[in-house]
């Protein structure tokens, strides 16, 4: 303590209780500061939460974005989620069609079976259209026309892959005005 | 006893801290400059000396250990004359680790795939530009990140300029309304003037968009576009139409409309109209200038105001050209609300570029005046050279010529726009 003392010039008449209570806070402090940190989980936004209401400006607020003949694009996963699933990237689009998302996910089997479960789950068992190269989903309700078509393994892919999930080939969301 | 905790708690900490700094003695996060950089090179010399590091060679590959950013170790450091590219090593998930601290150091910004398949992130601001290029070795994607992901960041330093015109976007003010009124043409087989508050912005032109902020000085600007006849027709051909429209780039708001005309006959139309100019700031431009109409020696005046850029640029005087571009520099940024630190810094590379590339300079001798604004505004058209002054170098030309006003209370004109 006497070494502290005269380490830091301190007034001989502050007790040892002061000093270590100065030093405690210091100490703190700067710990604090040393181990700044983004909130990414604050960050990261649930694209299935997006409707005609929605400002997108203010949903999107934090993320960087890209401009690209009028539409804007989000491409960091760590921050795009649709239905807890992992996306690669989202543009959204707004021209003469109205609002629309179009989500580009990863391409695995698992994540295709997870979002197809939740929007069943969610909107009821979709319509189809199928051949032996793809299927595609659709599904609606009041505020959304939903879009999910995937890739089919053909017999050049080998016996495991054909007729099953290769690759997403769309997964547009359509916003609509309510009537 | 709380006295032995604190105490025992600082001690602990402290020695924590004391090992940390033995196993990571060169931050690469801490320097600012290429002499920063030598400084540190010279210092893993001096506590290396089996290593053979050169401080003075403008080519090093460095691995040592006790290289780091900000905590995240280096495994390399590749440090040239003109870039610093450090390599972390593949343990413990530094690309993460490294991406997390230059985000809390730079901000955000969007990944970009490479054509090898890493992902990129770029951050350029005025005093150095860093480059993270993320290899993904057993992580996934940026939402997976594993152990042996790596990562190459490449550092380079901007030059420093203290020069004003350099650093224009420092005094630029922001607003929260920031219109930029552009005017939008739509017209078929005819060619056109456009004069917005008596200035001639173009003549006979088919261009189709017009930034209109720079020639406005005040909440009401008056508006006049003359269609006319393409040359060597007798008459507009019968498919000939025009309309304009000015639009608030800022919010999409239309301003004023031009309804379309049908074009007809061989004289040509004017069409005149005001619209709503406000601006939350207008310039003073050359709203103090004299009327130069009667001006007698203004032949010479323009004569000796390009001749004194000339010199200026050969003498590479760069306070001289600071004072002749400033005004027209920061009224031109501050009306786009251009906080970018590119523009200005771009603009002054420029001026730099013609200062070291030009030998001599060539001013017009004949040439045409057009008054503008009461007379208060000129422009000139060299009719005996290319332009009104003309920079020559070795393999090297460039011209340049601008709107003029004279002051109230000075004997010199000045570059306005």
């Amino acid at each position: 303590m006497i070494f502290l003392r005269s380490c830091y010039k301190i007034d001989p008449n502050i007790t040892t209780k002061a000093i270590m209570k100065k030093l405690t806070i210091l100490l703190l402090f700067t710990s604090f500061f040393s181990y700044a940190q983004i909130d990414y989980k604050a960050l990261v936004k649930n694209l299935e939460d997006i409707t005609i209401e929605t400002n997108l400006e203010n949903y999107f607020k934090g993320l960087p974005v890209q401009s690209e003949y009028g539409s804007i694009e989000f491409n960091d996963e760590r921050f795009l989620r649709f239905y807890g699933v992992i996306v690669n990237k989202v543009a959204v689009n707004n021209n003469w069609r109205g609002i629309s998302l179009e989500i580009t996910p990863f391409n695995k089997v698992r994540d295709f079976e997870e979002m197809k479960n939740k929007l069943s789950n969610f909107y009821g068992e979709p319509e189809t259209n199928e051949s032996n190269n793809w299927i595609k989903y659709f599904w609606e309700n009041d505020t959304k026309h939903i879009t999910l078509s995937i890739n089919l393994g053909d017999e050049n892919e080998g016996e495991k892959l054909k007729g099953k999930f290769k690759n997403f080939d769309d997964l547009t969301i359509f916003l609509k005005e309510k009537k | 006893m709380k006295n032995v905790l604190i105490l025992l708690f600082l001690t602990i900490s402290i020695s924590i801290t004391s090992c940390n700094k033995d196993a990571l003695k060169y931050d690469f996060s801490k320097i600012k400059s290429p002499s920063e950089t030598k400084d540190l090179i010279a210092k893993m010399q001096l506590e290396n000396i089996d290593k053979k590091i050169d401080s003075t060679s403008n080519f090093q590959e460095i691995t040592l250990k006790g290289m780091h950013y900000a905590g995240v170790p280096i495994r390399e450091a590749l440090i040239t004359d003109n870039y610093t590219l450090l390599t972390t090593d593949s343990l413990n998930f530094s690309a993460k680790k490294l991406l997390e601290i230059l985000e809390v150091e730079k901000g955000l910004t969007n990944p970009t795939e490479s054509y090898s398949g890493n992902i990129n992130f770029v951050w350029n601001d005025e005093t150095e530009n860093k480059k993270l290029d993320i290899n993904l070795v057993n992580g996934k994607h940026l939402a997976s990140f594993r152990d042996k992901d790596y990562a190459e960041l490449t550092i380079t330093y901007n030059p420093v300029y203290n020069i004003p015109l350099a650093k224009i976007h420092h005094k630029i003010k922001t607003f929260e309304n920031q219109p930029k009124y552009i005017l939008n043409i739509k017209a078929h087989d005819c060619v056109y003037n456009v004069i917005i508050n008596d200035i001639i912005i173009t003549e006979s032109s088919r261009e189709s968009k017009f930034n209109l902020n720079n020639y406005i000085t005040g909440p009401v600007s008056s508006l006049k576009i003359i269609p006319k006849k393409n040359k060597g027709s007798k008459n507009f051909n019968e498919n000939a139409f025009f309309s304009a429209t000015i639009t608030n780039k800022d919010n999409k708001e239309t301003i004023k409309k031009i309804e379309q005309i049908t074009l007809k006959g061989n004289n040509p139309i004017v069409l005149e109209t005001e619209f709503n100019s406000t601006l939350p700031y207008y310039p003073k431009a050359w709203t103090d200038g004299v009327d130069l109409r009667n001006d007698k020696d203004l032949k010479a005046k323009i004569i000796a105001l390009y001749d004194k850029i000339g010199k200026a640029f050969l003498a590479k005087d760069k306070q001289a050209i600071n004072e002749t571009f400033y005004q027209k520099d920061f009224e031109m940024q501050q009306l786009e609300f251009d906080t970018n630190f590119e523009t200005a810094r771009d603009e002054w590379e420029a001026y730099l570029a013609v200062q070291l590339n030009s030998y001599k300079y060539t001013v017009a001798n004949d040439y045409d005046i057009v008054f503008n604004a009461d007379g208060k505004l000129i422009y000139t058209h060299a009719k005996d050279k290319s332009d009104m002054i003309i920079f020559t170098g070795k393999s090297y030309d460039k011209t340049l010529n601008y709107y003029l006003y004279q002051p109230k209370g000075s004997n010199e004109l000045k570059i306005i726009r």
